[in-house]
């Protein structure tokens, strides 16, 4: 009886530290709008990794137009404790895959591991690791500049997978359109 | 219960007590693994230009009594630059510049103009008082922050500053990176605490 409960105990630990991605604090959503191209204010996302993982992570980005439909995509460093800068008109909206800029839509942001190959410069695929921290600048239409923290929502692996799978048709379609930049920091 | 079974009882117990026992500061006390609601973190950017930024500190009372903020400044490439703790009374609120107090003393003479700040909220010695550096600290829940934040154009904006899991990794890389600084720093990286209570 004892020896049953040991073994079932120790399948369901090696099940548990080697199966499921952890899926909490791993997903950051942000919004861009009054984007100018050719303007002279500009909305700023800045990333962060708290060291909540104790490694350094890839931040997988995700830009949509407001009608859902993702424009650009790429998958950033950042270090322990570092600060990446990313300007909204230059790195996340000035490569679009249709070749229209967009001036309002949503940024999706997912912290994933840094693997052997580093960061993927399309992010298809990734293991889901927390850490990651965001906030931005927004434009507003006086045009006054505000900021807030990035929202944490829960990512489910489907959300996942579709955001991977996107960016991966992406990446076949695009001819070299649709891949953001990662901007300046580490 | 077998025989077998008792030995890796005993095996597991010793294990255990191997692992708790090497769990201790250098100051011989034990590791608190409490880190709930202790760790935030922020940026900073533009320092230098007409405007600065304002790290702001509160002491919400969670814990009911003083606390101590141990800060951490660190460039956008992962280097601790400044650290210091700072005390924070009991609803009181500390205000400190990021020109003048975490980025004018910087390890390496050089003052960085972006970059993180994380501030561990921890509890105050049995003295009552902080440590100059937090080489050693203890968390304990309760400090709240907010900064203002230089953007390209000069505008000033502000949020609060964002919660995060506190690791044993990087609480003690934080921990024993500072005390690197205190060691051979010769008084630079030490930031200062700004006013406020």
């Amino acid at each position: 009886m004892v020896r049953a409960v040991l073994s079932i105990f120790l399948v369901g630990l090696f099940v548990s530290l080697s199966g499921a991605q952890s899926t909490v604090d791993t997903f950051k959503v942000e919004y861009f709008d009054n984007a100018q191209p050719s303007g002279t204010v500009d909305g700023t996302v800045r990333i962060t990794n708290s060291g909540t993982s104790g490694e350094r992570l890839c931040a997988q980005i995700f830009v949509f137009d407001p009608y859902q439909e993702l424009q650009e995509c790429c998958s950033c460093p950042v270090s322990w404790f570092g600060l990446r800068k990313l300007s909204v008109n230059i790195d996340l909206t000035s490569d679009p895959l249709t070749g229209v800029q967009q001036t309002s839509g949503s940024i999706e942001i997912v912290s994933t591991n840094y693997d052997y190959y580093g960061c993927r410069q399309l992010p298809t695929t990734g293991v889901v690791t927390p850490g990651i921290r965001a906030w931005g600048t927004h434009i507003q239409d006086s045009g006054t500049l505000t900021e807030s923290a990035a929202q944490d929502v829960s990512l489910s692996a489907q959300q996942l997978n579709i955001l991977h799978k996107q960016c991966y048709v992406l990446g076949i379609l695009g001819s070299g359109k649709g891949i953001c930049t990662c901007g300046t920091g580490d | 219960m077998n025989r077998a079974t008792r030995f890796s009882c005993a095996v597991c117990i010793i294990c255990w007590a191997a692992v708790t026992a090497a769990q201790v500061k250098s100051d011989g006390k034990p590791i608190s693994y409490t880190f709930g609601d202790t760790y935030k973190v922020d940026y900073f950017d533009n320092v230098g230009a007409a405007n600065d930024g304002k790290l702001r500190l509160e002491n919400g009372g969670t814990s009911r009594a003083d606390l101590c903020a141990a800060i951490f400044v660190n460039d956008s490439v992962q280097e601790l630059s400044e650290c210091c703790t700072c005390l924070v009374s009991l609803n009181g609120l500390r205000k400190l510049s990021v020109k003048n107090d975490l980025t004018a003393n910087p390890l390496t003479g050089v003052q960085v103009t972006s970059g993180s700040i994380q501030v561990i909220s921890s509890a105050v010695s049995s003295s009552g008082g902080c440590p100059v550096f937090p080489s050693v600290i203890y968390p304990e829940a309760g400090i709240r922050a907010w900064a203002t934040h230089v953007q390209d154009s000069g505008q000033v904006t502000e949020a609060p500053s964002q919660d995060a899991i506190l690791s044993t990794s990087a609480f003690q890389y934080l921990e024993n990176t500072c005390g690197v600084i205190q060691k051979i720093g010769a008084g630079h990286g030490l930031c200062t605490c700004g006013s406020g209570d």
